[in-house]
């Protein structure tokens, strides 16, 4: 029973770890907080299914194609939030800041209202749905496929951070921004593709959350509250924190649902923040007496 | 004396001017739904003044007064639809429950330092408070809500016209607005805003940020209460929908809108905020849309908020007044 309901939180969990590595990447680099993050999530969703789908002159695409387009809308969104919400605000204080992206991502819901409706629709899911069973553990195909992508995700992040002269460059002012100013690194651009990395991670976290459930315009602000749990859970700001984070957070929801009540699931989510906030404010990997949320 | 008496002055007058316009408006337009926009405005005020209180004076982000708001409409709403308990008893037993949720937040956000974690730490609050609405369901009636919330009543006059209600939700934020302005400029508000400025230096010359901090959530959960409990009378039936995360994020946008830190920028930001969305509505489908687009650029280009803004200018034209006259007077002479 706890085994079966560990291996059906992974694959939730693995999406909440793309949510909160987003999170954890534009805290560690540009130190601010795309509180629209939800609203990149959902309209990621929409943009991928709507490539998806037979449009009136547009032929409908495959998959893979789908999941770029939907990817690059959201990296797109995520640039538009940094440059009109965060950097023109960020010298004022936070509150504006956080007026800002809230702004900004009730835009995005009533645009997403105003163009596909308020109903939600149906993601056609590409993987078969129908669980096969390993001994006792009945094991969704579905779910295997949005771990190996979740995973897939985290080891190109880690390659283009570790390997290329942008993630560099984008590691090197998250670690001491004047410094890197003076080697010549903008800001603005590091900035701006942090917001772009990280937005896309979290419109990929969307495109394959989505058949698991409807997509509505409404489905940013669950999310959003989940990815910020599992990035505070790991260390607000920690890379590896963000990715353990999610996982945890998906299978102690999982197992709370199973063994408790269904109803009170997403006051486990808030629970487990607070309780983290109050005893462990920096997080499971997070760095002790560094700099905190 | 006089520099007391003139301070006095100078923070009095301009919310009592406002207040005073906005009671104006029934003696001109007589039309029902304005009176309604207007009411909501003026709960819209209190819970303003409420987030101002702990945001603007004490610099303590607040995201959870969706969760005052329910827990003053609910107490009050049960305390007269259960136990048939006068409005006027209620009211303050709602702001009483509310006090206690602020103690209950407040307490775990000083282990808080820095925004981020604030602004979770109080949306938790404010989500676990609708989950409970929603799902207690033998107390709260869950997602269907509590229905025929009776109407207060003065001696034999039942409060149920909306120009009463007008008169009634006016009166009230008058009193709360002259407490609120009395508040803010005690030692208490000093303090807070000492607290805002920096807690270290406010720390070293004595001041208990645990006392002041909790003090300011308990102050502004109370207002949050009475505005949740005059919201659910008005309103006659309220359900837990009501009270989510919009309208957390509805507060703090009237205080950036209206003013950071000033008593009469909730006034303009609530009122705002209520007439806003209504003057919109011409645009049909696009409302929400041109909404979000007038809040990102009230909150990008409008730092100062409405209320200073309309300072500003008012002084800017006073100098080009006085300059003007100074020139007219060098060529007259």
């Amino acid at each position: 029973m706890i085994i079966q309901l560990i291996i059906s939180g992974l694959a939730i969990g693995s999406v909440y770890s793309l949510v909160a590595l987003a999170h954890s990447l534009i805290w560690s680099g540009v130190r601010a907080v795309n509180f629209a993050q939800g609203e990149v999530f959902m309209a990621a969703a929409f943009v991928a299914l709507t490539a998806l789908s037979e449009g009136d002159r547009l032929p409908a695409l495959p998959f893979w194609a789908a999941v770029l387009v939907g990817v690059i809308a959201a990296s797109l969104i995520g640039l538009v939030i940094y440059n009109i919400a965060i950097r023109p605000t960020s010298k004022k204080g936070f509150l504006y800041a956080l007026g800002a992206c809230i702004g900004f991502s009730t835009l995005l819901q009533s645009s997403a209202i105003l163009v596909w409706g308020s109903t939600g629709e149906q993601f056609p899911a590409q993987i078969s749905m129908v669980p096969f069973r390993i001994g006792s553990v009945l094991i969704v195909p579905m779910d295997l496929f949005i771990m190996g992508i979740s995973l897939a995700a985290m080891v190109i992040l880690y390659l283009f951070l570790s390997k290329t002269r942008l993630g560099t460059a984008m590691r090197a002012a998250a670690q001491n921004r004047e410094v890197a100013g003076l080697m010549g690194i903008s800001h603005r651009l590091t900035d701006s593709l942090t917001f772009m990395v990280a937005s896309s991670l979290a419109g990929l976290a969307g495109i394959l959350l989505a058949p698991k459930f409807f997509v509505t315009p409404q489905m940013g602000s669950s999310i959003s509250s989940k990815g910020f749990t599992a990035a505070v859970l790991g260390g607000f700001g920690s890379i590896p924190g963000a990715v353990l984070g999610g996982l945890l957070l998906g299978i102690l929801e999982n197992i709370s649902a199973g063994l408790i009540s269904s109803s009170y699931k997403d006051a486990i989510s808030f629970l487990i923040m607070v309780i983290i906030i109050m005893f462990k404010p920096e997080g499971l990997l997070g760095v002790k007496g560094g700099r905190k949320a | 004396m006089k520099a007391k008496y003139q301070e006095n002055f100078v923070t009095h007058i301009p919310p009592f001017i406002l207040l005073g316009i906005i009671a104006m408006v029934p003696l001109l337009f007589r039309d029902p739904y304005l009176m309604h926009i207007l009411v909501l405005g003026g709960i819209y005020i209190i819970l303003a003044i409420g987030m101002n209180i702990i945001t603007g004076y004490c610099g303590q982000i607040n995201l959870g007064m969706a969760g005052f708001f329910a827990v003053g409409a609910y107490t009050s709403a049960l305390l007269t639809t259960r136990l048939s308990m006068s409005f006027w008893l209620a009211l303050p037993i709602a702001a009483l429950v509310a006090a206690v949720a602020g103690i209950v937040v407040g307490v775990p956000a000083l282990k808080v330092r820095g925004g981020v974690y604030l602004v979770l730490i109080t949306t938790s609050f404010a989500g676990i408070v609708q989950v409970i609405l929603n799902q207690w369901v033998s107390l709260t009636k869950g997602p269907m809500g509590i229905v025929g919330i009776p109407a207060p009543a003065i001696g034999k006059l039942v409060i149920y016209d909306r120009l009463h209600w007008f008169y009634l939700t006016y009166v009230m934020v008058a009193v709360i607005v002259f407490l609120a302005i009395r508040l803010v400029g005690s030692r208490i508000g000093r303090c807070f805003i000492a607290l805002r400025e920096s807690e270290t230096s406010a720390q070293s010359i004595g001041i208990s940020p645990a006392f002041y901090k909790v003090l300011a959530f308990v102050c502004s959960a109370v207002l949050a209460g009475i505005a949740g409990a005059i919201y659910a009378h008005y309103m006659t039936t309220i359900s837990p929908d009501a009270f989510g995360f919009n309208l957390s994020v509805l507060a703090l946008i009237m205080i950036v809108v209206g003013g950071i830190g000033s008593i009469p920028g909730s006034i303009v930001g609530g009122v705002a905020l209520a007439i806003f969305p209504e003057w919109l509505r011409a645009l049909g489908s696009y409302q929400s849309v041109a909404y979000a687009v007038g809040i990102i650029l009230a909150i990008v280009f409008l730092p100062k908020g409405l209320f200073m803004m309309g300072v500003d200018a008012a002084q800017l034209f006073k100098k080009w007044f006085t300059a003007s006259e100074e020139t007219g007077k060098k060529e007259a002479s």
